[in-house]
């Protein structure tokens, strides 16, 4: 295991490094450079100070070798400073990546929560009516836009104290509960979209082992219903689930992003857009690295679950058979 | 054969409902098992072996499938009339299955010890540990070397003959009274298959454990059981001691199987045989034998109407369905 863990960390080097030259070159693409977005069409320069600007701005050399110094900085640890307000670019992202994480992991919590134990009792039930209302509803948790559900939550809720975080955001080290509590309704319009995604696959594949021969071995054992589901059926069934889980956290990761701008969350997400419209070339590219290497360590995450709960998986070539 | 019967199969009917029509697997079955008989049960593939024998322990997946009439009678109690509750705990105590593919059979994702240990917990209301000490000890006696270093294993670690030696563990882990195996072998290659044929036979002679053993292969029927019923079409066609069964098969179907046997003599006809055509569809059968279309003997009646179950010795129980030997027949 530990060598596998060590092989895969390793191909994050190649990863991010295509990263970064996507993200170099993409950013630039933006129409408007950090430049023209500081001095706005009011602010007149003398050529002297605008030569003097553009270097300050990384923009006096041919992106190739920006590009390279950039790379070279990096491999140092040095991420650079931010244009707008010259302050180092990664303690920035660092301070904001744990409310963003915590996002994500609530959200996540909260789709297994919902989305599991829905998924097995539909899968028991094979009532149509029951089946279409879970169908409708998990279209409706899939297809209602994140951000929409988010300002229909801050609309009903703006005037119950202490659900809705507006500004005045608690730590989790600071109040656990108070900021469990602001955390909820965010993550819940982020996961609830997961949430119909796992109900759906936990179903599917709940209805599918259930016609397992195994589950008849379970059932001629004489074990109760409820272990022949919990111990025999939904532990093959949930194989699926965590590969589609994992393979979401991304994307949950992704609607922290917009939901922390519609609760006013002072999260990495909010650092991206801000960085975005400025057009702040260090943090957004330092962003996006943090975010690919989270991907790839959510990836790892997965695949050593799934071996955790699937025997037949060993992710070291080591396995024993006869 | 005169001894107390444990299992007795009345009038077992047993359906299922599809998109064609209804199927009936099983249609009108009967019979007799004695403690420490071993019951063979044999017939082509689809003659509803394997679903009278789900039926028994009501594990015919419902719906499509439907109990539909007959009596399964365990020691006096009649399973198909008991509470879910009181046939589940019968599960697995009383009467226990093995089935005929040991990798699918087993929980891939669930340690063999726990695979064992969970049934011997729940009927012996013993504890995780000394159950699972109670399954160590099953698995070193149906001969898995290494047993306490194996026992942690997972099912795919395992070759197909061991598995069906942790399948054979398993079920007879709380001393059954039953021991219904589902074509045991037919997933093994043959010198496998003989060593599980010996390993039932052996373990269930030591504790007179009844035996309901459903194979095609009539080799193994010669090998390993008391009396025969012959299986077709959801029916039982006839019923015999073994060794009757073999030297004077009264059914034209019996006769076709056995003729299908392959022989190493070599001055029989070198060419195997096989029987004509293919079973009927079990939808809408006609009021006929529904061997009748393959039958090298049919005569006018047996297209007009189903053959009477005819009991040709009360003692041994024989018996035959087909109107070459219906009582008016027999006089003629
Ligand atoms: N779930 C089901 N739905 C519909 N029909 C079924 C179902 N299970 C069994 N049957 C039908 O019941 C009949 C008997 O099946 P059964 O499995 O008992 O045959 P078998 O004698 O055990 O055959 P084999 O030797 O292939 O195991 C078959 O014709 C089959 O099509
Ligand atoms: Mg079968």
């Amino acid at each position: 295991m530990g060598k596998y863990i060590a092989t895969r960390l390793l191909s994050l080097i190649p990863v991010l490094f295509g990263v970064s030259l996507i993200v170099f070159f993409l950013v630039r693409l933006i129409p408007g450079s950090a430049l023209e977005m500081y001095m706005g069409t009011q602010v007149e320069a003398t050529p002297e100070q605008m030569i003097e600007l553009q270097r300050i701005f990384g923009e006096d050399k041919p992106v190739v070798v920006l590009y390279t110094e950039w790379l070279g900085r990096i491999l140092k640890g040095d991420f650079g400073h931010s244009l707008r307000t010259g302050r180092a670019v990664l303690p920035d992202i660092l301070s904001r990546l744990p409310l963003s994480l915590e996002l994500t992991v609530i959200a996540l919590f909260l789709a297994l929560l919902i989305g599991i134990p829905q998924g097995i009792l539909s899968s028991l039930r094979k009532n149509p009516v029951s089946d279409v209302l879970n169908r409708i509803a998990g279209l409706l948790g899939l297809s209602l836009p994140q951000f929409w559900l988010a300002s229909l939550m801050v609309l009903a809720f703006s005037n119950t104290q202490g659900w809705i975080p507006m500004g005045n955001y608690i730590k989790f080290t600071d109040d656990p509960l108070r900021n469990l509590r602001m955390m909820l309704l965010p993550s819940l319009s982020i996961g609830i979209g997961l949430s119909a995604v796992i109900m759906r696959y936990t179903r599917n594949s709940m209805l599918e082992v259930l016609q397992m021969d195994y589950i008849r071995t379970a059932k001629a054992k004489g074990l109760a219903k409820r272990i022949v589901i919990i111990r025999h059926a939904l532990k093959n069934a949930i194989l699926p689930v965590i590969t589609v889980a994992g393979f979401n956290t991304g994307y949950l990761l992704g609607g922290a992003i917009v939901i922390e701008e519609v609760f006013a969350l002072p999260g990495m997400g909010r650092l991206a857009l801000y960085a975005i419209y400025q057009r702040d070339y260090p943090v957004i590219q330092a962003i996006v690295l943090v975010i690919a290497t989270l991907f790839v360590l959510v990836n790892l995450l997965t695949d050593i679950i799934y071996s955790l709960v699937d025997p037949r998986i060993r992710l070291d070539n080591g396995a024993r058979h006869s | 054969m005169s001894e107390e019967s444990i299992l007795r199969v009345e009038g077992l009917v047993t359906q299922f409902s599809t998109d064609r029509g209804l199927v009936k697997a099983v249609d009108g079955i009967s019979f007799d098992l004695h403690r420490g008989e071993t019951l063979g049960i044999v017939g082509e593939s689809g003659s509803g072996k394997s679903v009278t024998n789900l039926s028994i322990l009501r594990l015919v997946q419902s719906p499509p499938g439907n109990i539909a009439a007959g009596k399964v009678l365990f020691q006096g109690q009649d399973l198909l009339q008991a509470s879910e509750e009181e046939v589940r705990l019968l599960r697995g105590k009383n009467i226990s299955m093995i089935f005929q593919d040991p990798l699918t059979s087993l929980n891939p994702v669930l340690k063999v010890s726990m695979q064992i240990a969970e049934a011997i917990q729940l009927h012996h209301g013993l504890g995780r540990k000394p159950a699972k000490a109670k399954a160590v000890e099953m698995m070193k006696l149906i001969g898995i070397p290494d047993a306490e270093r194996r026992a942690d294993d997972y099912p795919h670690q395992f070759s197909g003959g061991m598995r069906q030696r942790i399948m054979i563990a398993m079920a007879l882990s709380c001393n059954p009274d039953i021991l219904i195996a589902d074509e045991p072998t037919t997933a093994l290659d043959v010198t496998i298959q003989a060593q599980i044929l010996e390993l039932i036979k052996s373990l269930s002679a030591k504790d007179k454990t009844a035996v309901i053993l459903i194979t095609h292969d009539l080799g193994v029927v010669a090998g390993m059981c008391d009396t025969v019923c012959v299986m077709y079409a959801g029916r039982i066609v006839e019923r015999a001691p073994v060794d009757e069964l073999f030297y004077d098969p009264k059914h034209p179907y019996t006769r076709g199987l056995l003729d299908s046997i392959p022989s190493v003599d070599l001055s029989g006809p070198d060419r195997l045989y096989s029987i004509p055509g293919a079973p009927p569809n079990l939808i809408d059968l006609p009021d006929a034998c529904p061997f009748a279309p393959r039958c090298s003997r049919v005569m006018e009646v047996c297209t007009k109407a189903t053959p009477p179950e005819t009991v040709l010795d009360t003692a041994t129980s024989r018996s035959v369905r087909c109107w070459l030997h219906t009582k008016e027949n027999q006089n003629a």
